[in-house]
Order: structure tokens, then C-alpha cells, then sequence
């Protein structure tokens, strides 16, 4: 949760940052586009994390709010051509109002019955998409969706994508960062530990829950909006059930306790997704390996390796929860 | 305060008409075996249970109707059996939640809560009262039962209530923590009044300005606890039972 802890750290951040700064300088295009999928994928895995990690709420709805900024940039942009930053603006608004309204049903439910509602409102809207062809033409879904030319600087271009991209991203985070260290983070984690203490306390619990749900919404939507201008195209599979697995995949990867954690597990992730798939067809199977030794070996997260380098750590709070979640099947 | 309270459970009634009235600053404890209806009694004035018959008002104020919210908000304060914390944050964290819990901060995004001085002097107060200022930075997780209980009060005070109802506070400590636990309740401010069930006999006559004690879901006896020790009636039901 800590930015930085000393100089040397700072010196650090500050030489990681000028060379993300200057990756297009260096570094392929390819590898720039790689970096521009690990912010998206980021973006909808801080989403994913947050709720986690701050709320103690595993919500499989996210990638329904990453795709649905995709679908209005793509029916208001390149089918009605609405300039930006209106279709951008209309998505996050979407976003917002998809999100209050699951988010006002879900927010009745904990643990398990949240989980299974998650994943029924995130299936609803896969299976809308894939049926729909008059709006959202089906399997097929929306083409030729480009990012817009503002001020003259042409986002079309890789290495000017990137660094706005770098930009959202580091805002994105700093956001969040300040978020977790406000009241309303405080409060947040209260309701991760024990919600009807924060109920008896007077706090308004289902509210809390409902802002903190239409936040990380905003974050998959920014991600979801990213995404469809990077890859120009949006369909059902963007928003498919293997896609949300991933993406908490990603998220336990790095750890969804720590603050960088989503970070961490989406770089990671996309990164062992273009390296092994570079080896061999069978690269999922592999990745599938990978995630399977990570979680025996390293439950909390490839950033525990960190921390138990500094102390004897104990349970994490995702550790006891999903324990906890085990139990409450019994 | 609570006059001819009842609560039945099915055919049971846990409480016939129970009048309880306590003075403002008074430290009253309610004993009786079990079943006695302590509890429930316990229960119908923080709110979590409604009462059958009969009214309650604190400072005053009728909030026979009202929710624990409310009741909390009119300064109504409890600690729970068994210990309700935040585990896995700080003892601060823990106390500055109390300490914030009506004040209206958690719709606040961008600002720290550690610039929140009065809040947090608050919980550093209600921490020094509970003897849990050296471990303001450690995980509730990682702390004794003994401190998670002297934590469990800190709570209520941190809350600045009028009035702290303590359930069973020394469930489950040692000899020595019942005598850390009893030696700060007794020293907090008379400011606040105090309602206590406990079952430890030592550390309601120790801590008591006056007991009353049920049996039954009635009041079968009230008075110092000089008096209380030596009432007949209580020795039968009661004290017989345990120093038989």
C-alpha cells in the first residue's frame, strides 16, 4: 500500500517510470502493443482487485462493464460516428448505470449468493451480446472502432495510444491509491472484516458497497474503453466467462491483497501469454501449470515473496476469506 | 428507564415484566442464573430485540421503537460477548471506525483518514483508557483475548456514548486479565453510565454500585452489593448455586 518506503525506492520508481516513459524509443512496436494490453487488462483487473482486496467482495460482473464501454464506443463512435469525448463520456455514464443498477441488487447478498449473482449478471450480458444481431450484431460483434485525433496528436499511432494510455493508467492508480488511504477505503476494509459490526456501528454498509462497486465499475469501463480503441473491434468474447476467470486469475496472481497486486498479476499474466504462445500451441495448458504452482506455492501472490522476505507473515484476508467460503459450503 | 418489559420466545417468557431504572452515571450489573432472561433483557435495550409489552427510554427519550442505529446515535453504546473487531486492521483502525462511526466521513475519497486529528485523538484517547496505546499499530489479529476484550470496550468508549452496555466483558480471561479488565472499567469516567451481565460473582461485586438480579424474566431482588451478597432469596437461586 506504500508508494515508497525510502530513497533508494523512489530512485527506483523513478527509473521504472522514465523507462516505461520511453519504451516506444527502445522497444518494438510489438512490444509497446504488449504494454498497451497490460494497461487495459490492468484497468479491469484493479477493477477486480479492488473489490477484493478493499471490500472482500468477488464480483464476476466486471468484464460485463469492460465490454459494455466497448459496445457504446463501437455503436455511438464508429457506427453514428459521435465525436470524442462524447461516446467516451456516454460509455462511462452506461458504465455507471449498469453498475448501480446489478450493484442495487447484488449488494443485498455476501460471500457465495454474491458470487453466484455476480456470475449470473455477467453471463446475462455474454449471452445478450451473443444474441443480439439487430444492435450488437451477434458473434460478429462491432468493427473499425479507431481511437480519435485530438489537438492534432493522432492516437492512431502506437507510441501516442501508449502514452495516453500511460497516462489514464497512472491516474487510474493514484486515484486508487488515494482511495485506499481515505475514510471511505478505511470503511471499505471495516465491511471486508466484519460487515455487521460496521452496521451496528451506524455505518450505511449496503451503500458503501454500492459506491465501491459503481468505482471499480468505472475502472473496467475505462479498461473496456482502452481495449476496443487498441483492438478496434468488440465482440461477445470479449466479455466471455474464460475472460473473467483470467482476469481473477490475474488478480490472485499477483495478489489481490497488495495494492500493486492486479498490476503485478496482469503484467505477469499478458506476458507469459505472448512469451509461451511463442513456444507452443499447447500454451494455455502450460499457463494453466503455472497458475496452479502459483497458487500452491505462492496462495497470497507472486508480491508475498516480497513481504515474507521481510517478516513471518500471516493469513492474508483473501486467504482466510476464500477458507472461509469453503466453509461456509459445508 | 425501562419500565414493565416483556419478551416471550414461543410459549416461553424470557422476560414478565421487568422494570430496570438506572441513574445517569450509575455502574448497575444484572445477574441471575442462566435463562434468567439477562440477556434478552440485555438484548430489548440495545435494539436487537423488540419487547412484547412495555417501554424503554434512555436520557428521557422513548426509543422503544427505535433501530440500534438510532439508539447508538442518542449514545447508547455496547461491547458484545464475544469479540466483534476488525481482525486484520490496526487497533487505531479499529478505534478510529468507532471514533468516526456518526460522523459522516465515509462518503470522503481523496483526503487520507489519518489527517482526520479529532478522530484520531479520540481513538488515541479511548486507547489510552483501555491500556492499548503501545499496540495502536499492531493487527487485532495478533493481540491476546485479554486485549481484544480491553479493545472490545475501547470500541464503545471510542463511540463517546452516554450510556455502555457491557455483555459478559470478561468472557473467556484469565484470573489476572479479569482483574486488568475489572480495574479499567471501574476507572472510566462516571460521565458514563454502565449496564454489565457478567457471570464472574467477583467482578460484579467489585465493580457494581447496585445489581439487580433476575430469575425467571423478574426482578427478584435490587440493592448494593453488600446487600445482594447477603439477601437471602439471592443466595437461593443464585449464589447457592455456585459457592454451594
Amino acid at each position: 500500500m506504500i508508494l515508497w518506503k525510502d530513497r533508494r525506492q523512489l530512485v527506483l520508481e523513478a527509473i521504472a517510470g522514465g523507462l516505461l516513459i520511453l519504451l516506444p524509443f527502445y522497444a518494438g512496436e510489438y512490444t509497446v502493443t504488449t504494454f498497451v494490453r497490460i494497461i487495459y487488462f490492468g484497468f479491469l483487473a484493479l477493477s477486480v482487485g479492488m473489490l477484493i482486496g478493499q471490500a472482500g467482495m468477488i464480483s464476476l460482473t466486471q468484464t460485463a462493464f469492460f465490454g459494455l464501454a466497448g459496445y457504446v464506443i463501437g455503436l455511438l463512435g464508429a457506427e453514428r460516428d459521435m465525436p470524442f469525448p462524447w461516446r467516451d463520456l456516454v460509455a462511462i455514464g452506461a458504465v455507471l448505470v449498469m453498475a448501480l443498477t446489478f450493484g442495487l441488487i447484488a449488494m443485498r447478498t455476501h460471500k457465495i449468493v454474491f458470487l453466484m449473482i455476480t456470475l449470473a449478471f455477467g453471463q446475462i450480458c455474454w449471452a445478450f451480446a451473443q444474441q443480439n444481431t439487430s444492435l450488437l450484431h451477434g458473434w460478429a460483434g462491432i468493427r473499425g472502432i479507431r481511437p480519435p485525433t485530438i489537438g492534432g496528436i493522432n492516437f492512431n499511432q502506437t507510441s501516442n495510444f501508449y502514452w495516453a494510455s500511460l497516462l489514464i493508467f497512472a491516474l487510474g492508480i493514484f486515484v486508487l491509491w488515494l482511495l485506499a488511504k481515505s475514510p471511505f477505503g478505511l470503511a471499505l476494509n471495516g465491511i471486508r472484516e466484519n460487515p455487521r459490526r460496521m452496521a451496528a456501528l451506524g455505518y450505511p454498509v449496503y451503500w458503501i458497497r454500492v459506491v465501491a462497486f459503481l468505482i471499480a465499475a468505472v475502472y473496467a469501463g475505462v479498461g473496456g474503453i482502452l481495449a476496443t480503441y487498441n483492438t478496434g473491434i468488440i465482440t461477445p468474447t470479449t466479455i466471455h466467462l474464460s475472460r473473467t476467470i483470467w482476469v481473477l486469475l490475474m488478480v490472485i496472481l499477483g495478489g489481490a491483497t497488495y495494492f500493486w497486486g492486479p498490476v503485478v498479476g496482469t503484467a505477469i499474466a499478458v506476458w507469459l501469454d505472448v512469451l509461451i504462445s511463442q513456444g507452443t500451441v499447447r500454451y494455455n495448458t502450460v499457463i494453466g501449470v503455472i497458475f496452479v504452482m502459483i497458487v500452491l506455492f505462492l496462495p497470497e501472490g507472486v508480491l508475498s515473496i516480497a513481504d515474507s522476505l521481510g517478516e513471518g507473515g500471516s493469513l492474508s484476508p483473501l486467504r482466510r476469506l476464500l477458507d472461509r467460503k469453503i466453509a461456509d459450503k459445508r | 428507564m425501562a419500565t414493565s418489559l416483556s419478551r416471550n420466545f414461543g410459549g416461553v417468557q424470557a422476560v414478565r415484566s421487568a422494570d430496570l431504572k438506572v441513574p445517569v452515571g450509575e455502574r448497575r450489573a444484572l445477574i441471575g442464573p442462566n435463562g434468567a432472561g439477562k440477556t434478552t433483557l440485555f438484548n430489548i435495550i440495545t435494539g436487537e430485540l423488540a419487547p412484547d409489552a412495555g417501554k424503554i427510554e434512555i436520557f428521557g427519550i422513548d426509543i422503544t421503537k427505535k433501530t440500534v442505529q438510532e439508539r447508538a446515535k442518542l449514545g447508547l453504546g455496547r461491547t458484545y460477548q464475544i469479540s466483534q473487531l476488525f481482525l486484520n486492521l490496526t487497533v487505531e483502525e479499529n478505534l478510529f471506525l468507532a471514533a468516526a462511526a456518526d460522523q459522516g466521513m465515509e462518503f470522503h475519497f481523496l483526503s487520507s483518514w489519518r489527517v482526520r486529528s479529532k478522530l484520531i485523538q479520540w481513538a488515541h484517547r479511548s486507547a489510552e483508557q483501555v491500556n492499548l496505546t503501545p499496540y495502536l499499530s499492531q493487527r487485532v489479529s495478533e493481540l491476546s483475548h485479554g486485549l481484544q476484550r480491553q479493545l472490545e470496550v475501547g470500541m464503545a468508549i471510542a463511540m463517546r456514548p452516554r450510556l455502555i452496555m457491557l455483555d459478559e466483558p470478561a468472557a473467556g480471561l484469565s484470573p489476572s486479565e479479569r482483574l486488568i479488565l475489572a480495574g479499567l472499567i471501574k476507572g472510566l469516567s462516571r460521565e458514563v453510565t454502565l449496564i454489565l451481565i457478567e457471570h464472574d460473582m467477583e467482578m460484579v461485586l467489585g465493580i457494581a454500585d447496585w445489581i439487580t438480579v433476575l430469575q425467571r424474566g423478574s426482578v427478584i431482588a435490587e440493592g448494593v452489593p453488600s446487600e445482594i451478597r447477603t439477601n437471602q432469596k439471592v443466595q437461593d437461586v443464585y449464589l447457592g448455586t455456585i459457592y454451594a
